[in-house]
C-alpha cells in the first residue's frame, strides 16, 4: 500500500517536473534577459501589480466566501432544538477568524476541537447530565467519525488538485515551504540591494505593502475556510447523533439522505436536485366540516386514479402516484372530531400520522365559529411534538371552507378579492379570516378561504396552492405539483411552482407570519 | 315615633318601599323563561330577535351575566320584564359543565330551546350536557330548533313551503327527500341523535332581510306556535298578548313602546291580584308613574312624561278614578282579586297607550284635545279590560 503510493508519487513528481522544467527555464532566462537589458525595473512593476491584484481579489472574495464556500443550510428534517444546536456550531466556525494560523495547521487542534464540540453539544442535548456523553453507543460515535471523515475527504478531493496524495507531512511542509520562500526571497532582496540599492529599496517597500500582506491574509482565509468546513461537518453529524438519527448506522443514514435519482424520469440538468419520494399532507377538522371535499377539490381529476387505503384507526390514506413520476403523494384524511375533540385513540393515531406529514391542513367551516375543539387539537399537536424534540412539527395551515354561505347567502359571483374587500361578501370573507386569526393566533400560519362545493369550486388554485407552495420547501412543492398535474416534465412544473410562489408572496399575502 | 311618621311621608321611604314591593311583584308575575342552549352562532340571537322584535344592539346591551357561562336578557327591561331569555354562552368553552347553570335555572326555565345548525354534526358536547338537563327534569319541554336551513341549498330561495316541516315524519317523504337529500338526511340524523331529548322539532331559518330571502322568518310562525304549546298555561298569555298587540300596530313609536307597556301592566296586574284591600294603594300609582317616565325616556323626551302625568291627573286617567272601585272589588274573596288584577292591569295598559297617543300628537306639533285623549283612554281601557278578564279566566281554569 505504502509502496504503491510511493511509486505513484515519484511518477507524478517526475511527470510534473518534466512539464514544469521548460516553463521554469524560460522563466529564469527571461528574467535574466530582462535584467541584462536593464528592463527589469520597468517590467517588475506591472508583473508585481498583477500578482498583488490576484492576491487582493482572492483574499477579498474568500472573505465574502465567494471563492470557497461554507454554504451549509441546516437540513429540513431538523427540529427547533437542532437549529439551536446549529447556532452553537456556527459560532464556533466563525470564531476561527481569531485563531492563530500556526494552530490551524496542527492536527491536535482539530482533535481538541472535535472533543470540545462533542461535549458542548452533548451538554446542550442533555442538560444537567453528569456525563452527557455516557449514553452514546460506540457505533453511533464511529458513525459520526465516519461520516465527517467521508465528507472532508470528498471536500479535499473536490478542491485540492492531487489532494488524495496529501499527507500530514505535506500539510506541515506546505507551511514550511512558505517560510522557506520567505527566507529565500529575503536573501534575493539583499543580493539585489547590493547592485542597485535605490531601485531595490523602492521595490522592496512596494512588495511588502502590495504583495506580502494580501498573501498572508489569503493564507489565513484558506485555513479558516478549511477549519470552518471541518466544524460544520462535524457539527452536523453530532447533531444528528444526539437527535438519535444515527442509530441506523452511517451506511443507512447516508442512503436515507441521498435519495437515489431515477434517470428514467430525471432529465440531466436537474440531477443536482434530489428527487422527493413522498409528500404527505394531513387533513384535520371537525366532523362533516368538508375535509373530503377539500381533498377532492385539491386532487381534481386525478381523484379517480387515487388509491384509497383505510387504516385501523379510521384514518384514510389517499395515495396518488401518476405513471412516470417517482413521487407518491399521500393525503391523510383523519377522523373528524366532534365538539369536544377526538377520542383518545383517534387523537393518538392522528398525531402519529402527523409525523409523516410535510404540512397539516386544518379545515374550518366559515359559518361555524365554535372552534374550541380545533384549538384543543392544535394544542395537543403542539404538546405531542414538544415532548418529542427529535421530531419536526409540520406547519399547520387553516383552510376555511363554505365561504359561499357567508352573507349575502344568495350571492355567488367570484372572483372575490377579499384581501382588498369592496363587495359585502368580500368583507364577510375578510372578517371570517380575521376572526379565525384572532381565535387561533400563532397556532396557524395562515387561513385560506375556499369553496369546494360542486360547480362552485373556488380558491384552491387561487389561494390554497400558492400558500401550500410557500410552506413546503421547493423540492416537496414541485413534487406535490407534479403529482397533482400528473406531469412527468419537472422543468415545466417548476415554472408552475414559481408562478404560484410569486402570486402567493406578492399579490395575496395569505400567510400571517413575519 | 315622630321619625317613623316623618319617614313615611318622605319620598325616599316611599321609593325604597316601592322598590321592594316591585321586586316581590316581579317574582309573582308570570314571566316565561326560555333557556337557549346551543353553540356560538347557531341562531340563538336570531330567535330572540324574532320573538321580541328588538334589534341587535338592544339585545346586546340587555344581556346581563348571571353565571360563569351564562347570561340573561329580560325583555323589554329588567324593571318590568315580559320575557326572560337565558343564554348559555359557555357551551363552546373547554370543560363546560351545565351543573352550575342547572343549579341556577332549573326551577326558573320553563322551556329549553336547543339551537343546532342543520348541517352541523359536531355536537358531542351539546348532547352530553343536554342529557344532564333532560334527566334533571324530564317533564320540562325541550324544543329542538334546526337553524340555517338555507346552508343546505346554497344560493337558492327556500324550495319548500313552510308547512312541509309540520307534517309528521316529513324527512321520510320521498318527494322532498329526493329534491334536497342532504337536508333531509341531516334532519333524520339529528332526529336519531336527539332521540328522547326533545319534545318539539322546529326546522327554522331566520335571516336578516338584507340577505334577500323571500321569507325571512321561515318557520318562525311554527316556532311561536310550538313555544305557546310548550309553555305552562299560566305563562302562555304573555307571548300571545305580545303577538296580538304588537302585530296590529302601524305606528313605530307605539310598536316599540308596547312591550314596555305590557311589562308594566303585568306588574300592575300582579299588584292588583294581591287579595288584601288597600295594599296596592301606593304601589299602583308608583308603577304607572314609573311606566310613563320610562316611556318618555325611551322616546328621548323625559319632560313630556311629566307634562302628560299632570294632564292625566287633571283628567282622572289611570290610577285615581278606578282606585276606589278596585279596592272595593277586593272585598269579594277570590273573584275579587282576579277582577282587581284585571282592573289594575288594564288601567296601566290603557294609560300607557294614552301616553303613546299623546306623545305621537305632540311629536307632530299639536297638543291633543283633552276630550280626545280621554276618549282614547276609555277605548283602550274597555278593550284591555275585556282581554284581561278573559286571560285571567283562562288561567284560573287552566291552573285552579
Amino acid at each position: 500500500m505504502t509502496d504503491e503510493l510511493f511509486m505513484s508519487r515519484w511518477r507524478i513528481i517526475l511527470v510534473l517536473s518534466l512539464i514544469a522544467l521548460p516553463v521554469l527555464l524560460l522563466l529564469g532566462m527571461g528574467a535574466y534577459d530582462l535584467w541584462l537589458r536593464g528592463w527589469w525595473w520597468w517590467a517588475w512593476w506591472p508583473l508585481s501589480g498583477c500578482l498583488a491584484a490576484a492576491y487582493f481579489l482572492a483574499w477579498r472574495w474568500q472573505k465574502q466566501q465567494k471563492l470557497l464556500r461554507l454554504d451549509f443550510e441546516p437540513p429540513i428534517h431538523w427540529t427547533e432544538r437542532d437549529r439551536h444546536a446549529w447556532q452553537m456550531v456556527e459560532a464556533r466556525a466563525r470564531a476561527a477568524d481569531h485563531v492563530q494560523p500556526d494552530k490551524l495547521v496542527t492536527f491536535q487542534f482539530y482533535v481538541d476541537t472535535a472533543q470540545e464540540m462533542a461535549l458542548e453539544l452533548a451538554s446542550f442535548y442533555h442538560p444537567g447530565a453528569k456525563d452527557p456523553l455516557a449514553h452514546l453507543t460506540i457505533p453511533e460515535i464511529l458513525a459520526v467519525v465516519e461520516l465527517a471523515a467521508h465528507d472532508l475527504a470528498k471536500m479535499v478531493d473536490q478542491y485540492m488538485p492531487a489532494g488524495h496524495l496529501l499527507t500530514i507531512d505535506n500539510w506541515r511542509r506546505a507551511r514550511q515551504a512558505v517560510d522557506w520562500y520567505q527566507t529565500v526571497s529575503s536573501v534575493a532582496w539583499m543580493v539585489s540591494a547590493l547592485f542597485n540599492p535605490v531601485n531595490t529599496g523602492l521595490r522592496y517597500l512596494a512588495s511588502q505593502v502590495g504583495l506580502a500582506q494580501p498573501m498572508q491574509k489569503l493564507q489565513q482565509n484558506l485555513l479558516v475556510w478549511f477549519y470552518g468546513a471541518f466544524v460544520h461537518r462535524l457539527g452536523t453529524y453530532l447533531i444528528d447523533l444526539h437527535s438519535g438519527r444515527l442509530r441506523v448506522g452511517a451506511q443507512r443514514y447516508r442512503e436515507l439522505l441521498e435519495q437515489p435519482t431515477e434517470a428514467r424520469v430525471q432529465p440531466a440538468q436537474e440531477q443536482a436536485e434530489p428527487e422527493v419520494r413522498r409528500v404527505g399532507l394531513l387533513f384535520a377538522g371537525q366532523t362533516k366540516v368538508g375535509k373530503s371535499s377539500v381533498i377532492n377539490a385539491l386532487v381534481g381529476e386525478q381523484f379517480a386514479r387515487t388509491g384509497v387505503i383505510r387504516t385501523t384507526e379510521g384514518i384514510t390514506r389517499y395515495e396518488l402516484q401518476p405513471a412516470g413520476i417517482a413521487t407518491r403523494l399521500d393525503l391523510y384524511d383523519t377522523v373528524g372530531y366532534a365538539h369536544s375533540g377526538p377520542s383518545a385513540d383517534q387523537l393518538r393515531a392522528t398525531l402519529e400520522t402527523a409525523q409523516n406529514a410535510d404540512l397539516i391542513l386544518l379545515i374550518l367551516h366559515a359559518r361555524n365559529p365554535a372552534r374550541q375543539a380545533d384549538i384543543q387539537f392544535l394544542d395537543d399537536l403542539h404538546a405531542y411534538f414538544e415532548a418529542r424534540p427529535h421530531l419536526k412539527k409540520p406547519p399547520v395551515l387553516g383552510v376555511m371552507t363554505h365561504i359561499d354561505l357567508l352573507s349575502p347567502a344568495l350571492e355567488w359571483a367570484p372572483p372575490y378579492h377579499w384581501q382588498a374587500p369592496t363587495r359585502p361578501k368580500e368583507h364577510q370573507i375578510e372578517q371570517a379570516v380575521a376572526a379565525a386569526h384572532h381565535q387561533f393566533g400563532e397556532r396557524l400560519v395562515g387561513v385560506v378561504p375556499v369553496c369546494t362545493a360542486a360547480q362552485k369550486n373556488y380558491g384552491v388554485q387561487e389561494w390554497l396552492l400558492p400558500a401550500v407552495a410557500e410552506l413546503l420547501d421547493q423540492a416537496h412543492a414541485v413534487a406535490l405539483l407534479r403529482c397533482l398535474h400528473a406531469e412527468a416534465d419537472a422543468g415545466k412544473i417548476r415554472k408552475v411552482f414559481e408562478q404560484l410562489l410569486a402570486t402567493g408572496k406578492e399579490a395575496l399575502k395569505i400567510l400571517w407570519k413575519k | 315615633m315622630l321619625e317613623t311618621i316623618k319617614q313615611f311621608f318622605t319620598g325616599e321611604h316611599r321609593h325604597a318601599e316601592l322598590q321592594t314591593k316591585l321586586d316581590e311583584l316581579r317574582r309573582q308575575t308570570p314571566i316565561p323563561v326560555f333557556w337557549l342552549f346551543g353553540k356560538t352562532q347557531s341562531g340563538k340571537t336570531s330567535i330572540i330577535k324574532f320573538l321580541t322584535g328588538a334589534d341587535d344592539a338592544e339585545i346586546g346591551q340587555g344581556f346581563q351575566p348571571c353565571t360563569r357561562f351564562s347570561r340573561s336578557y329580560l325583555f323589554p327591561t329588567a324593571e318590568a320584564p315580559l320575557l326572560n331569555f337565558l343564554d348559555t354562552r359557555g357551551l363552546d368553552e373547554p370543560g363546560y359543565d351545565c351543573a352550575e347553570d342547572l343549579a341556577r335555572f332549573d326551577q326558573l326555565a320553563h322551556v329549553v330551546i336547543v339551537t343546532v345548525k342543520v348541517l352541523d354534526h359536531a355536537l358531542e358536547n351539546v348532547l352530553r350536557q343536554l342529557r344532564v338537563i333532560r334527566r334533571k327534569r324530564p317533564q320540562r319541554p325541550i324544543v329542538l330548533a334546526l337553524t340555517n336551513l338555507h346552508e343546505a341549498y346554497p344560493q337558492e330561495q327556500h324550495p319548500f313551503p313552510e308547512s312541509v316541516f309540520q307534517q309528521p315524519d316529513f324527512e321520510r317523504n320521498p318527494d322532498f327527500g329526493e329534491k334536497k337529500p342532504g337536508l333531509f338526511e341531516s334532519i333524520a340524523a339529528h332526529k336519531e341523535r336527539f332521540q328522547g331529548l326533545y319534545d318539539f322539532l322546529v326546522p327554522l331559518d331566520l335571516t336578516p332581510p338584507a340577505e334577500g330571502f323571500a321569507e325571512p322568518h321561515y318557520g318562525g310562525a311554527h316556532l311561536k306556535h310550538v313555544l305557546v304549546q310548550a309553555l305552562p298555561a299560566a305563562y302562555r298569555q304573555t307571548l300571545i298578548a305580545l303577538e296580538e298587540t304588537t302585530g296590529a300596530l302601524q305606528d313605530l313609536f307605539a310598536q316599540h313602546a308596547l312591550p314596555h307597556i305590557l311589562g308594566y301592566s303585568s306588574l300592575a296586574a300582579s299588584a292588583g291580584a294581591i287579595p288584601i284591600p288597600w295594599v296596592d294603594l301606593f304601589v299602583l300609582p308608583g308603577i304607572q308613574t314609573r311606566m310613563i317616565y320610562h316611556l318618555a325616556k325611551l322616546y328621548g323626551q323625559p319632560l313630556s312624561g311629566e307634562r302628560f302625568l299632570e294632564l292625566a291627573g287633571t283628567l282622572g286617567l289611570g290610577m285615581l278614578v278606578r282606585q276606589v272601585t278596585r279596592e272595593v272589588v277586593k272585598f269579594i274573596p277570590f273573584v275579587g282579586s282576579v277582577a282587581g288584577a284585571a282592573l289594575a292591569g288594564s288601567t296601566t295598559f290603557a294609560l300607557g297607550k294614552a301616553f303613546c297617543y299623546y306623545y305621537s300628537a305632540v311629536h307632530k306639533g299639536q297638543v291633543p284635545r283633552t276630550e280626545d285623549l280621554r276618549r282614547y283612554y276609555q277605548e283602550q281601557l274597555a278593550a284591555a279590560e275585556q282581554w284581561w278578564r278573559k286571560k285571567q279566566e283562562n288561567n284560573v281554569i287552566g291552573h285552579p
